[in-house]
């Protein structure tokens, strides 16, 4: 990418997109048993840090959870801080595969699983209920199919996205 | 589901593999049988007030900052069976076994029920 502006532009229309599937998942979809849920907004970390880079992903990560949670009225709420804790060691772990060149499938289920064991360790420490954590084994199983799903998503994505790369 | 899995490197597949292996394996560990040697602990203010083996019936009758509770314990489960406070919510959560790892809470009384320990 050559031009600033074509970046800043970029790192906008994903951001967007990322608050906008974060919403759309909590109104349409919402969450299965154990609290599972399918984490679309990912989809739009996983293409950030492919197409421009650690940085603008932590950036769109970011401002998926706290516009998230202010379009939702509900910011440094609980559930704020929850989904905080997802997003940082998710990025954490998506920075860390991504520089182990693994595959974006596999990054993705990382993330995904990295996604719920944030949020859980927030939890035990929120509530300081040590015994949350028994419900992890279940949150990582849901999260292997979630992350492949999401994983795929993006790689479809970003092969339809990169021929329009250098057009800018 | 094969054409998804194409796009990840063997040692991937092998890690995410062991990963719903461990997984699984967590969750036969928590959903084993398991009823004797279990210790259920009243907390009040935070600290154990009183402790009851779920395996004998008996009636638990004490005093929280609201009112008066009476908890029943029956064939290894217990509930809050009668309580003076204004939402009745521990009532409504019901029989509690060893499987449920959530505690009964009632707020008003400041009173926890929950397991305190396994004795495997």
């Amino acid at each position: 990418m050559r031009s600033d502006t074509g970046r800043f532009v970029r790192l906008g229309l994903l951001a967007a997109m990322a608050v906008a599937l974060n919403l759309v998942e909590s109104m349409y979809i919402g969450s299965f048993a154990y609290g599972i849920r399918i984490g679309l907004a990912n989809i739009m970390a996983l293409i950030t840090i492919r197409m421009l880079g650690v940085r603008e992903m932590i950036i769109v990560n970011l401002m998926r959870v706290v516009i998230g949670s202010l379009l939702r009225g509900m910011i440094f709420g609980t559930t704020f801080w929850i989904s905080l804790g997802g997003v940082a060691l998710s990025s954490l772990s998506l920075i860390l595969t991504t520089g182990l060149k693994s595959s974006l499938l596999f990054s993705s289920v990382v993330s995904s699983v990295c996604h719920s064991i944030g949020q859980v360790l927030v939890v035990v420490f929120l509530y300081h209920q040590p015994a949350m954590a028994a419900v992890l084994p279940y949150l990582l199983l849901g999260s292997v199919p979630v992350g492949l799903l999401t994983g795929y998503a993006a790689q479809r994505a970003l092969k339809l996205v990169r021929p329009l790369e250098n057009r800018s | 589901m094969s054409v998804i899995l194409k796009g990840m490197k063997r040692t991937e597949r092998v890690i995410v593999a062991l990963l719903v292996l461990l997984c699984a394996a967590g969750i036969l560990f928590l959903r084993r049988p398991r009823t004797s040697g279990v210790t259920v602990g009243i907390y009040y203010h935070d600290e154990v007030y009183l402790t009851f083996d779920p395996e004998k019936d008996r009636v638990i009758e004490l005093d929280g900052d609201y009112g008066h509770m009476i908890i029943e314990v029956k064939d290894g489960s217990w509930r809050v069976r009668e309580v003076e406070c204004p939402n009745h919510i521990c009532e409504k959560m019901g029989w509690k076994t060893v499987e449920d790892l959530d505690p009964i809470t009632c707020v008003p009384n400041d009173i926890v029920i929950m397991v305190v320990n396994d004795a495997e």
